[in-house]
């Protein structure tokens, strides 16, 4: 039980501490405002991100599909990043069920500052690619992602080409290979020039989509694309 | 705890807030995931471990930041040990998470969310705050 005296303390306290109260209440309100609004997408981030024009297209540029789809869908990834590693299972199974109808392609943007490794992982993917087998190394070097994210990517790297029956010698030339730094180079300037500031970013006939959040989603819009292009004609 | 201490910790507190209403406005908006040039991976964001028992862990970390407000509140108003009690609690049930979140993020995802290590950052100075000041208050 407390006495007059504390209860008078107490009492004294909570008066004294209003405008604090008041302060705290105003400061609250604004952090969270501006929280929520600095988190709040922009309505028009997608205008920011520049277009692909139809000549723009990058020699040596790893395509799957039918090329002569009406939609070519190109996306600008990072084997190490994480959210790439994510959306590669969903691509695969889509370019699955619109082999026919889409063309798909893949360009390099590795974010060497965040991914020590990404680099390394896109040579290994062209190396790969000049013995005809850039899907394939593609696709292990996207699943098996967390594996050698962790350390001893060139080993990683070497066995994928053996467990592809690609040529130990060759590979191991050609990962080196400073046409296969240029062509990654070009790649990732032409991811530059659009003012890409994420991966992986899409780019559907040439424009920029934001990225569907889920696999339904992605399906979705590819077959609401392909409509859209069929009403067209 | 002296007042200095309640202020320090209040401040902290307020930056806690201020990163958890963010993420939960990330959650909420559902914005794109991927790696960015400039803030890095927000993968972390949108693992599978960004959501425990249904709860999304941004909401939860803003419930984490309102009761340690209220209760370092309480604590300031009526010197109330209870609210002391359950504020150094809830704060070091925050810390293990953090801990485990970390753990995650650098063993299991491989990817770090910079706005979930900043909350992490937080939640330490929190409770290194918290026991410096109720050490003082002891001595």
């Amino acid at each position: 039980m407390a006495t007059r005296k504390e209860r008078h303390q107490s009492k004294t306290t909570k008066k004294s501490s209003f405008p604090l109260f008041g302060i705290l209440g105003v400061v609250v309100v604004i952090i969270a405002v501006g929280a929520w609004y600095y988190a709040k997408p922009s309505a028009d981030e997608s205008a920011t991100v520049g277009s692909i024009s139809e000549t723009a297209e990058i020699q040596g540029d790893w395509g799957m599909g039918n090329p002569d789809a009406k939609l070519t869908i190109i996306e600008y990834g990072d084997f190490q990043c994480p959210a790439c590693g994510f959306y590669h299972p969903i691509v695969k199974e889509l370019m699955e069920e619109f082999n026919d109808d889409v063309y798909f392609i893949f360009r390099h943007f590795p974010l060497v500052n965040a991914h020590q490794f990404a680099t390394m992982a896109a040579s290994a993917a062209e190396a790969a690619g000049r013995q005809g087998k850039f899907w394939e190394m593609h696709d292990l070097l996207m699943t098996n992602q967390q594996m050698w994210s962790r350390g001893m990517a060139s080993s990683a790297f070497l066995a994928y080409a053996r467990e592809l029956g690609l040529d130990d010698v060759q590979f191991q030339q050609d990962v080196r290979d400073e046409a296969i730094f240029a062509k990654i180079e070009k790649d990732f300037n032409s991811g530059v020039d659009l003012k890409i500031n994420s991966v992986p970013s899409f780019f559907f006939n040439g424009t920029y989509t934001p990225t569907p959040r889920t696999k339904e989603a992605f399906r979705q819009l590819i077959i609401d694309k392909l409509s859209e292009l069929e009403a067209a004609e | 705890m002296s007042n200095r201490f309640v202020y320090i910790y209040l401040i902290l507190v307020l930056i806690g807030f201020g990163d958890a209403v963010y993420l939960s406005a990330l959650h909420f908006y559902q914005a794109e995931p991927g790696c960015s040039l400039i803030a890095g991976c927000d993968a972390v964001l949108s693992s599978e471990y960004a959501v425990i028992l249904g709860i999304p862990l941004a909401y939860a970390g803003l419930a984490y930041y309102l009761v340690l407000m209220k209760g370092i509140l309480l604590y300031y108003q009526y010197g109330s040990p209870l609210a002391l009690k359950v504020t150094q609690v809830v704060n070091g049930a925050g810390f293990i998470m953090s801990l485990w979140l970390i753990y995650l993020q650098a063993f299991v995802i491989y990817s770090f969310c910079q706005y979930c290590l900043l909350s992490a950052l937080v939640t330490t100075s929190l409770l290194i705050t918290m026991w410096i000041g109720t050490r003082r208050n002891v001595e």
